[in-house]
């Protein structure tokens, strides 16, 4: 059973969390094209975000089924153990909390033009760290 | 439509749990549907939130155990359609 469980972790966090650090990196550069009036761009942004939206979602099963194996397996709380649920949950608060409601709000391109060519800057910067423990 | 196969499957996932437990009690069902259970439950809460809000009824609703993921759907009603989604 622990084999099963940490097989679906595994490929989870592959197939899941690959996609939204890659789209996710690469919206704020598409994002500041876009607001430049490049029509490729501003058609290439909501697919980006979509795909960050749908995989963050599929990403709830990394953590819990990193839990259920943790559990399983008896090693709930070892060190290295407890520091990648802090790590995850950070990253998630970024992801959910910064990262994904920017995103919305650059594709509905509310306010002044200034104000959301900077917010790609802000974006980029929470994406990044979103991206470093995601990563790891 | 996410939201109701998500609902679904926290439901039906819960009840498999529950029968489990009175009935033959194997480890393997708990410790396979019980991660199964809980991604939906959170899911269900999640495509709650992106649709109405952090601080919004569908979404206090959402939070109730197993039947928490269609309530929050009968909150919301049918999905409005959106073309360039």
């Amino acid at each position: 059973m622990n084999a099963v469980l940490l097989a679906v972790h595994v490929l989870a966090a592959i197939v899941a969390i690959g996609p939204v650090c890659v789209a996710a990196s690469m919206f704020p550069p598409e994002a500041r094209r876009a607001l430049g009036h490049d029509a490729g761009a501003a058609a290439r942004l909501p697919v980006l975000a979509r795909i960050c939206r749908t995989y963050a979602l599929v990403g709830i099963a990394v953590p819990v089924f990193g839990l259920a194996t943790a559990s399983s397996m008896g090693v709930l709380t070892e060190p290295w153990v407890l520091v990648s649920i802090a790590l995850t949950v950070a990253a998630a608060g970024v992801l959910a909390g910064v990262v994904l409601p920017r995103q919305r709000a650059l594709l509905a391109g509310v306010g002044v033009r200034e104000d959301l060519v900077a917010s790609t800057g802000r974006l980029a910067a929470a994406t990044g760290a979103f991206n470093l423990p995601g990563r790891w | 439509m996410p939201l109701r196969v998500a609902a679904t499957v926290e439901l039906v996932s819960l009840v498999v749990l529950l029968a489990n437990l009175v009935t033959v009690h194997v480890d393997g069902v708990a410790a396979l549907v019980g991660p199964i259970h809980g991604c939906a439950y959170l899911a269900a809460i999640a495509l709650t939130v992106a649709r109405a809000g952090w601080r919004s009824r569908a979404t206090a609703v959402s939070l109730v155990p197993g039947v928490g993921g269609w309530a929050a759907a009968a909150v919301l009603g049918p999905e409005p359609y959106h073309p360039s989604r």
